[in-house]
């Protein structure tokens, strides 16, 4: 029933979105709403708004790849820090409120123990058809100015530094701290990752390397896949799609009931990058069907530019922002 | 809890039970006492964890002869709560 509710939603926001408003997130998600998800499908091809040129309505969902578990998947997004040595990207995440997400551009480098996250929390406006479909996104984003901003910070973790810089504030704390390096990495053997203490599960993470914090839910997703697919009688791989020029595992399911609980999520979507185990995009619904949650990168490259980053701490230092304890 | 100097590894668990701690960024940690200097231990999402424990680092690190406390920081994002139903901090020497 749900799926037919949701096809039914997507298929009257199509018609209403097209010529008007942005919606990639709506349009790269028809994996969601498909009954059959093996075929490829062209999805609103002949949209001709130059406005919306650099959307993807164009959305190719192909077969399962046979030979990939739903374990290797598991233990690829809880690994995926092996698959990469450096990452950068901008991604959107919810985390819980729909209407002020937090918008984190952010280059590591696993190998040296660098990073840089920019973090913007701003409020939003939702476009009322989306808000009542429960299907929302990039749209929220281009809707705040930057009077809406309530958060805006850059962080690096360089040389043995943290340095976060409080735009709003002008403020910048700094600490000494021990960067871990991909190399100081303490690996835990995929048997050894649910273990037991004192009769309760422990699961078992990997540190961050290069000390990245707010992209992790992307680059290193390790309580997403716990929390969403350890159950794996929960939830299905529907297939392959593209997203961002990566080839990505769809991830269908249902959450157990206190987790789901407790985020207000009772079904999801993954797009899991098929070749790292980076978590792309996910979206999460509640009980009556209603977005409730998400997550979406919007750029991804495994790259790193050290000296734009050294450059924009250089930016930062001149500014003379106020040294807090 | 007073430790000898020198070097040693450490494990440090974060246990979660409640559902209200919610901070998507806290940053777990053992500190030396008399030293503002922090390592940082390991960060987990309250809010995407599940219950139960959570062995979240495993780092050698340098102690002074002092007295050495576990602690969690929140993130600088309000709107989340921040908190430990408990942390269990294990040292090899």
């Amino acid at each position: 029933m749900r799926s037919l509710k949701r096809t039914m939603l997507y298929t009257s926001l199509v018609v209403c979105v097209v010529g008007a408003v942005s919606l990639p997130f709506v349009l790269q998600n028809k994996s969601m709403f498909s009954t059959n998800i093996s075929e490829t499908d062209l999805y609103v091809s002949d949209i001709n708004e130059s406005s919306i040129e650099n959307l993807v309505v164009e959305t190719s969902v192909s077969s399962i790849d046979e030979e990939v578990s739903k374990s290797d998947i598991f233990y690829m997004m809880l690994n995926s820090i092996y698959n990469y040595d450096t990452v950068s990207g901008k991604i959107v995440d919810a985390e819980g409120y729909i209407e002020r997400p937090i918008t984190v551009e952010f280059a590591c480098d696993l190998v040296n123990g660098e990073s840089h996250e920019n973090v913007i929390v701003s409020t939003a406006v939702l476009n009322d058809n989306l808000s009542q479909s429960g299907f929302t996104t990039d749209e929220i984003v281009e809707s705040h100015d930057i009077a809406d901003v309530e958060t805006s910070m850059d962080v690096f973790c360089k040389n043995g530094e943290y340095k976060n810089f409080d735009n709003i504030n002008n403020q910048v704390l700094t600490q000494n701290i021990q960067i871990i390096k991909k190399s100081d990495v303490a690996e835990i053997d995929d048997e050894n990752r649910i273990t037991e203490i004192d009769g309760e599960k422990c699961y078992g993470y990997l540190a961050s390397p290069s000390s990245i914090l707010y992209a992790r839910i992307c680059t290193q997703p390790q309580e997403m896949a716990y929390g969403f697919l350890e159950d794996q009688s929960l939830w299905e791989i529907e297939g392959e799609t593209e997203y961002l020029d990566r080839n990505c595992y769809i991830i269908e399911g249902t959450t157990e009931p206190d987790y789901g609980a407790k985020l207000n999520v009772e079904s999801f979507m993954f797009l899991v990058d098929s070749e790292t185990g980076m978590l792309l995009k996910y979206i999460g619904f509640d009980s009556n069907g209603e977005l409730s949650d998400y997550m979406y990168a919007e750029e991804i490259s495994f790259t790193y530019d050290a000296d734009e980053v050294n450059s924009l701490l250089a930016e930062k230092q001149s500014l003379n922002y106020i040294e807090i304890q | 809890m007073v430790t000898s100097a020198g070097t040693k590894d450490v494990a440090i668990y974060a246990y979660l039970a409640y559902s209200d701690f919610t901070d998507p960024y806290a940053v777990y940690s053992v500190n030396t006492a008399y030293s503002i200097d922090s390592t940082i231990g390991g960060t987990i999402n309250q809010d995407k964890a599940k219950n139960g424990w959570n062995y979240i680092s495993f780092q050698n690190v340098s102690f002074g002869d002092c007295s050495v406390f576990a602690r969690v920081r929140a993130s600088s994002i309000s709107g989340y709560n921040t908190g430990a139903d408990a942390i269990r901090v294990t040292y090899y020497d």
